[in-house]
């Protein structure tokens, strides 16, 4: 703030304020003016005489720190790469290895078509390095695109897996503590009624006729009869190439086309067709040959295990 | 007129003569000054605008073009990590539903192997003979001469026998993060339920090449193309005690009686038996007892692939059967 000045007005006897009349005043404005913009002139006129490239040495600095700091951006780039990289590692190597599927080639990774339009990409600078990241960059979303195409086919694999898994047959058709005996013959032996050498394409689990029978993995009920040489008889159908049969049941307790799960109750134990004694025969046929039932019964499950699988069967 | 400026006192209501007027020069100094330099860096402005040179041109375009792409780059690498960061949670499902497990994130747990299972197994016991009958080997040597004393090299039956320990990871390039599933209490892939698992589950390439882990005689083969149980297996024995027993194998190279050398080719990974996923099922027997195979492989596996190998079986995971 200017102080206010005054000066000594002899013919007036007093103080007046020192100001100039304004027509003095304006002059001497317009004059300051004319001197400073002179100046400038000067000045400017001075610069473009002798320094004539000038402006280049500041742009060219400016650029310089420009470029550097797109090194943070190349940086950022890098480190998704690597994050991606690790995904598809773990994609490929592991999960298509565990679900035996075809690894998906770099080149689909990276190339892929579709998304985002190419017009939305032209609209860039020809500087190569922004161009590079905007490559960059279309990589990048490229590659996370096809691995979350990629995780959604995985997803739909284990989803098949999980129901084969379910409908394999995978555990003993009766409970442990019910079974007297356990006949693990298959093969070739001598047949207790028809007294010849016979191959026995089941097992034999002697059990207190009225023992439940379950259903040792998820299926359809094909067959629910009796028949001459099994007696009452359920077959059931687990997709994938597997079938059950529970031979010699007293009661059978599903119907035919009747869906069962893993533990659900099918019959009961009996003494029907040609058996010498109440017992369930268990066989397990893959792609209409017998297989040793052996290798699915699990019988080391332990008997909670076995009750909650029995349990959660009826619900 | 007077030429002297005076200032009003407001304290001593009286007017006093000023000094020199600082304030008025320093006012006209500054408008000065900041006139001319303002129209100096105007028109250089305006010069290096309108009619700056090529270079300049190309420059300024260049600054422009860099910081106006920066952001926009910048805000897609923000949604690309996010869409990172969604895809490795969905990779954490995956493997929550692959493995009935959640994954430990944390790395592998220090394993608590206690030195006695070792000794349990008995593994060192031929380790600890043939370093007793090196030392003896030595003792002796340097007592003949020097030379051996300085340069001994044990003689060649010595590592004969050491080649018999089925220590060499029986897959074709193998990692420790290929070891699937690890030994004793597992869970059973088809009702999720536990159950002992004999072995370590190495998770291969349908085809990939299974070595035998140590010199040995092949004792037996099983070729069985049913879907239960361990399918195609080959049983090498290499005396001492150890067998090895390879299981879910397709097609097999060795014949019954055949001695291979460790690191032979003695078959390829299949989905034989149970098998849910190819992968080789590997079980290390002693005495006809099953023991931690992660105990027993060291061959080319580093301290840190010890550790990992080890705490694989100490979390229960589905089995690949």
């Amino acid at each position: 703030m200017l102080f206010r000045y005054f000066r000594y007005d002899p013919i007036h006897c007093g103080f007046i304020v020192d100001r100039k009349a304004p027509k003095e005043a304006r002059r001497s404005t317009l004059r300051f003016l004319a001197l400073s913009i002179g100046m400038g002139l000067v000045l400017f006129g001075i610069y473009a005489l002798f320094l004539p490239e000038y402006d280049e040495v500041v742009l060219q600095e400016y650029n310089t720190v420009a470029k550097a700091s797109w090194t943070e951006l190349k940086n950022e780039i890098r480190e998704l790469d690597d994050r991606i990289t690790m995904l598809e590692r773990e994609d490929d190597d592991h999960y298509r290895v565990l679900l035996n599927m075809e690894k998906l080639p770099a080149s689909i990774r990276r190339g892929g078509s579709g998304g985002r339009t190419e017009s939305d990409w032209t609209n860039q600078s020809d500087l190569p390095i922004i161009k590079r990241g905007y490559q960059d960059v279309k990589v990048l979303w490229n590659r996370v695109r096809m691995g979350n195409q990629s995780y959604v086919e995985l997803k739909d694999k284990i989803e098949e897996k999980e129901g084969m898994l379910a409908s394999r047959p995978a555990l003993q058709p009766l409970d442990n503590r019910q079974i007297t005996r356990f006949h693990g013959l298959y093969g070739m032996r001598m047949h207790p009624v028809y007294r010849d050498w016979r191959f026995h394409h089941g097992l034999d689990l002697t059990a207190r006729p009225g023992t439940p029978v379950y259903a040792t993995g998820e299926g359809l009920v094909t067959v629910a009869k009796y028949s001459g040489g099994y007696g009452q008889v359920v077959f059931v159908n687990h997709g994938y190439g597997f079938e059950t049969r529970y031979a010699h049941l007293s009661k059978i307790k599903v119907a035919e086309g009747q869906k069962v799960k893993r533990g659900e109750l099918l019959g009961l134990v009996g003494n029907t067709g040609t058996s010498t004694g109440p017992h369930l025969h268990y066989e397990v046929l893959f792609k209409d040959e017998w297989v040793n039932p052996i290798h699915f019964m699990y019988r080391d499950l332990s008997q909670s295990d076995f009750n909650e699988i029995i349990r959660e069967a009826k619900k | 007129m007077d030429k002297n400026l005076y200032k009003y006192n407001k304290r001593t209501l009286r007017f006093e003569k000023a000094g020199i007027p600082w304030d008025r020069i320093l006012f006209r100094v500054l408008g000065f000054s900041g006139i001319a330099f303002g129209t100096f860096f105007g028109l250089a402005y305006l010069k290096s605008r309108y009619f700056g040179s090529e270079e300049s041109v190309r420059l300024r375009k260049e600054n422009e073009a860099i910081a106006y792409h920066r952001t926009r780059l910048q805000a897609e690498l923000t949604e690309i990590r996010g869409a990172v960061q969604n895809l490795s949670k969905e990779e954490e499902n995956l493997y929550k539903t692959v493995y009935f497990t959640d994954r430990n994130d944390q790395g592998p747990a220090a394993p608590t192997v206690n030195p006695d299972d070792l000794d349990r197994y008995e593994f060192h016991d031929l380790a600890d003979r043939t370093l007793i009958r090196l030392g003896s080997l030595f003792d002796r040597a340097s007592g003949n001469n020097s030379f051996f004393g300085n340069f001994f090299w044990p003689g060649k039956e010595d590592h004969l026998e050491l080649r018999h320990l089925p220590v060499l990871p029986p897959v074709k390039g193998f990692e420790v993060k290929q070891v699937a599933c690890g030994f004793g209490m597992q869970i059973n892939p088809f009702n999720k339920k536990p159950y002992k698992h004999s072995g370590i589950d190495v998770l291969a390439e349908h085809g990939t090449a299974v070595l035998a882990a140590g010199n040995g005689v092949i004792r037996s083969i099983t070729v069985d193309g049913a879907p239960g149980g361990a399918g195609t297996s080959v049983l090498i024995d290499h005396g001492d005690g150890y067998q090895t027993k390879y299981s879910r194998l397709e097609h097999v190279l060795v014949r019954t009686g055949q001695k291979v050398a460790k690191g032979l080719i003695i078959a390829d990974i299949g989905l034989s038996g149970s098998s849910i996923a190819p992968h080789l099922h590997f079980e290390i027997l002693r005495n006809g007892k099953h023991v931690d195979p992660a105990l027993v492989l060291v061959e080319n596996l580093s301290e840190a692939d010890l550790v990992v190998l080890q705490s694989v079986g100490q979390s229960p995971k589905q089995a690949l059967d």
